[in-house]
């Protein structure tokens, strides 16, 4: 008898015999063949009649194979298909590592063939977890140069920061030099502690004078920070409160000054003219930084002049830092001062009853004021994402409902469940590294657009940049994003029973489980999106009353500069007032320059305050009840300068200095101290420190001195001889653009004086601008998020409602048979659109309420409840999904009746 | 004089039936069918097999390869989806039956 089943293998069309499916029909096939060669045998048949009679039920193998294809739902197999079986009997013998290797390379060959079948799929993933990946690795590099870094000390977290507040805690201030001595003295919790002062200082780089920051410290400082230096060495403990002139270089300097020049100790630097012996250099990581300004970098370091050593226990003007002993906890720290404190507080009733110390780690003294705008900015960066997420999600729902039949038929031709899931999540493993691809593309370019809109006052703005742990990241975050949303849609593919999926048409998009979690998706997103849209109104909102704040003078054709005058050349205040009268003369005398003064604070500069006596009304005795003033002294007609309105009286006058000691003081100041009173004539003194009694001459305007946001404070102007300051701003009031001008000013400050630096350069308008940049910035970044989460979530509807309508053809066309006209169809397929968007509010109104809660900070002027900004934001969302569903509802009404009843 | 369609159409029905009263392999079905349609319906394992393929496939019948001697046969059964496309389909016939029946004016007693 003939081999039957060889006989079919020859003659039957079949790619691959050893598939399971082909394989149980040959057998069967042949074995029916077998059955009537048999029983043609068994009726007395001669062998080769019998077999002549069983070929004969095969007249054509060709349309055999047609049928038994059409029989298995199967459509001619590819080269894919073969190759993929192949795979699968790689993995049923449990292969060698190369095979494991060749079925890995197997899959991504077919998950790319695949993903290429469906370019707008493939694309549109791509695009959206680039997009929404890259946003958050820029925003999280930022973060993390900015906040996450930490200090470039050993043990970091060791290093605080000491400042003196009172028993009330209301705010905080350096420490005093001889409290200093005191705590570093009686403290048992600190293994070092050191005391800093910054000092500027002119330097002169290839023949330019330029202002430099560095700080007096003290030799124990450098064991704060347990850093050793490059060369040399650091200040030695008897240099403490010597005033020798010796110097320690940071990296920077020594680059810049000394082209890094390994032989530079005993060499000289002369800072404001004055040499220094260069003793140290420190390594190239070693920060320091201001407390008060993480950007503002110390450049060198020498000791303490010898007078620090009868400085007043209340002359507060000393960051002290230190550094925690081994396994001692904040708290403990804390309790430590404490101690000391109140000690202090009985040595010294007079200065310290009301003196107590705050212990601030220095990570949390530098970074945490500025993070607030940025982690805002993160979380609406992490809203895009979470939308993104639902639209990759949603398209790949989509794409699972579309590829079920194809997977049952890979299940029915013998792919193991197992193998279906591990094809579909290498494609979802392409998809994510292409979309992190894409992502790390965005962080890149988006860093170096980032890095020019960054706002120049956020801490450590210079090392922001692309780093590996955050492309990392990113790729890994994308990964994650991508496994995840494939993994369902490829689970249930692999459940789904073939036999059904076979069955079923291409339903799936809209109705059913998946209908049901796409929609869902969609109701997040919107819900997210009012969130977010909220969030930017009232930010929006908050930035237009913040600007529409009366700042107190005119920003307009101001150009500002600051000065500081060495101690050395200009050794008296009358030397010092000398110089700046000339340059103010000098100046005014300047084309374009209408008038020319000084001051020593410009405004949202901040400001140092006093407090004073007011003459006949008691003084009381707790030092801390008495009123707080700015100090303010200007050389010239500063109000006139800056626009400021004067309400009262008269500017200062040169005479103010002497006799009478005139003061011009503010609105809010003369409504506090002397209010339903004439101000005009009354006395007021800042105390022992400056004795003598000042009378209020005029009454100004009051100014920003602190930011917008902030409330007023009272301010005294002085005449300069009054409260003389090495340190001063010029104000020139210009008759053009003010940009045009700093040229002249810097040639004639240089002609004045060849070693004097010009330094803060910039114009009223920049001085306002710069005290908005934060907020700017996050508000920029917010509101570019919101439009972009608008538009994902758009597409997210258009999605959905396109679904819709291609899968209720069929429905829309028994409507527009039954008689409904276009414009009801039209409306029937927008209020589904609509409905979703009413969920999705439903939702955002907790989401609305929770950002409201987070941009607390930033929030100011608008009610952050106000019904109005929500019915605005919700409009903006209702009038969104119309126009999203629009086009897939155009598209319903154009659907013809006849045709839409046959499709089913 | 009998159309392909119908042929499908009814060879399903006459498979279904035959295994309504017991499970069967392929020839006896085969064999069954030519001898009931009285040689209007020719056996050949050409057409045969791809229709019983479908109808496993849409849940219908089930095979099951069963040792008989020296020879590996596959005897199918009716499932409970294929009962009740059997009843479909019989109830579909008689309709139509009546319905050409009641067009043509044969009558029936």
């Amino acid at each position: 008898m003939r081999n039957w089943t060889e006989w079919v293998k020859e003659h039957l069309p079949l790619h691959d015999f050893e598939a399971p499916a082909a394989r149980a029909m040959v057998e069967e096939v042949a074995s029916l063949l077998e059955e009537v060669y048999r029983a043609a045998l068994a009726t007395g048949r001669s062998p080769e009649a019998a077999d002549a009679e069983a070929r004969a039920h095969i007249e054509d193998w060709d349309a055999l194979a047609a049928d038994l294809g059409r029989a298995r739902r199967s459509r001619r197999e590819s080269a894919t298909h073969r190759a993929a079986e192949w795979a699968d009997r790689q993995l049923r013998e449990r292969g060698s590592p190369a095979t494991w290797m060749a079925d890995v390379l197997l899959d991504v060959r077919r998950a790319a063939r695949s993903l290429a079948r469906t370019p707008v799929f493939t694309t549109a993933v791509v695009l959206l977890l680039g997009l929404g990946v890259g946003a958050n690795a820029a925003i999280l590099s930022v973060l993390e140069a900015v906040f996450i870094k930490p200090l470039p000390y050993p043990a970091p977290e060791e290093v605080v920061t000491l400042w003196s507040t009172t028993v009330k805690r209301d705010g905080r201030g350096p420490g005093s030099f001889p409290d200093y001595l005191d705590w570093r003295r009686d403290n048992r919790t600190f293994q070092a502690m050191g005391a800093a002062q910054g000092m500027l200082a002119s330097i002169t780089e290839e023949g330019v004078p330029v202002q430099v920051q560095g700080s007096r410290a003290t030799a124990s400082l450098f064991d704060v920070f347990e850093v050793k230096p490059a060369l040399g060495r650091t200040i030695q403990p008897e240099e403490d409160a010597s005033g020798a002139h010796v110097v320690v270089l940071s990296y920077d300097i020594w680059n810049r000054l000394f082209g890094r020049d390994p032989e530079v100790l005993g060499k000289t630097l002369r800072l404001s003219g004055e040499a220094y012996a260069v003793v140290g250099v420190m390594p190239k990581d070693f920060v320091v930084t201001s407390p008060w300004n993480a950007n503002d970098r110390m450049l060198f370091w020498t000791p303490f002049p010898t007078d620090v050593t009868t400085a007043f226990r209340d002359s507060y003007a000393y960051p002290i830092y230190a550094r925690l002993r081994d396994g001692v906890s904040l708290q403990a720290a804390r309790d430590d001062m404490e101690r000391v404190a109140l000690h202090l507080a009985d040595a010294y009733p007079e200065t310290n009853r009301t003196i107590r110390v705050m212990v601030s780690p220095l990570h949390a003294v530098l970074f945490a004021g500025a993070s607030g705008p940025l982690v805002m900015v993160l979380g609406a960066a992490l809203l895009v994402l979470l939308i993104a997420c639902g639209n990759v999600a949603g398209l790949l729902l989509a794409r699972g409902a579309v590829r079920r039949r194809e997977v049952a038929l890979r299940a029915a031709l013998g792919a193991s469940r197992a193998r279906i899931i591990r094809e579909l999540m290498t494609e979802s493993g392409l998809l994510a590294l292409a979309g992190g691809g894409v992502a790390m593309v965005l962080v890149t370019t988006g860093i170096a657009a980032l890095r020019g809109f960054l706002p120049s006052t956020l801490p450590r703005v210079l090392d922001v940049a692309v780093d590996g742990p955050v492309l990392g990241s990113a790729l890994a975050l994308s990964l994650l994003t991508s496994l995840v949303f494939g993994l369902a849609p490829a689970l249930q593919a692999a459940r789904a029973s073939h036999v059904e999926a076979l069955k079923e048409g291409n339903e799936g998009g809209y109705r059913g489980w998946r209908g049901r979690v796409r929609r869902g998706f969609v109701v997040a997103q919107l819900g997210l999106t009012l969130a977010l849209l909220y969030g930017t109104v009232l930010l929006v909102g908050s930035y237009m009353r913040v600007r529409q704040r009366d700042q107190g003078f005119d920003p307009n054709n101001i150009l500002t500069a600051s000065v500081t005058l060495a101690a050395s050349r200009y050794d008296t205040d009358e030397a010092r007032l000398a110089f700046f009268q000339e340059v103010l003369a000098r100046l005014e005398a300047l084309p374009g320059v209408r008038q020319a003064a000084a001051v020593n604070r410009l405004p949202f500069e901040g400001g140092t305050n006093a407090r004073i006596t007011v003459e006949g009304r008691p003084v009381p005795t707790d030092p801390n009840e008495r009123p707080l003033v700015e100090r303010k002294t200007a050389v010239g007609d500063y109000l006139s300068v800056m626009g400021i309105p004067l309400h009262e009286g008269r500017s200062l006058e040169v005479a103010d200095a002497s006799g009478i000691r005139g003061v011009v003081i503010n609105q809010r100041m003369a409504e506090r101290i002397w209010p339903g009173e004439d101000p005009l004539g009354k006395h007021f003194t800042f105390g022992d420190a400056e004795p003598g009694w000042l009378t209020v001459v005029g009454v100004a305007a009051d100014v920003s001195q602190w930011g917008l946001e902030w409330g007023t404070l009272n301010e005294a102007y002085r005449a300069y001889p009054l409260y003389p300051q090495r340190t001063m701003y010029l104000a020139l009031k210009t008759d053009g653009a003010p940009e045009r001008l700093v040229g002249e000013v810097r040639r004639t400050l240089l002609a004045l004086d060849p070693n004097l630096p010009l330094t803060k350069i910039r114009t009223g308008r920049q001085l306002v601008s710069d005290h908005l940049d934060q907020r700017e910035f996050a508000t920029a970044l917010i509101g570019v998020f919101a439009v972009l989460a608008l538009v994902l979530t758009m597409v997210g509807i258009y999605g959905i409602i396109s679904y819709f309508v291609a899968h209720q053809t069929h429905e829309l066309g028994v409507r527009m048979a039954l008689g409904a006209g276009r414009g009801r169809l039209l409306r029937y397929v927008l209020g589904r659109g609509l409905a979703l968007a009413g969920t999705g509010v439903a939702v955002g109104v907790l989401g609305a309420y929770s950002a409201t809660r987070v941009l607390r900070s930033l929030i100011f002027g608008v009610s952050s409840t106000s019904p109005w900004t929500f019915a605005g934001a919700v409009g903006v969302i209702l009038t969104a999904t119309t126009v999203a569903a629009w086009a897939p509802a155009r598209r319903a009404t154009r659907v013809d009746p006849a045709r839409a009843l046959q499709s089913e | 004089m009998f159309t392909p369609e119908l042929k499908k159409g009814s060879v399903e029905l006459l498979v279904l039936a035959l295994l309504a009263e017991a499970p069967r392999h392929g020839y006896q079905i085969g064999k069954l069918i030519e001898a009931r349609s009285r040689g209007l319906l020719t056996f050949r394992v050409s057409s045969l097999y791809p229709v019983l393929a479908r109808m496993e496939e849409r849940g219908w019948v089930r095979g099951r390869w069963v040792e008989k001697g020296e020879q590996r046969l596959r005897f199918y059964h009716l499932t409970s989806p294929g009962k009740a496309a059997l009843a479909r389909k019989q109830e579909t016939w008689r309709t139509y039956a009546r319905v050409i029946d009641e067009l043509t004016g044969w009558s029936h007693a």
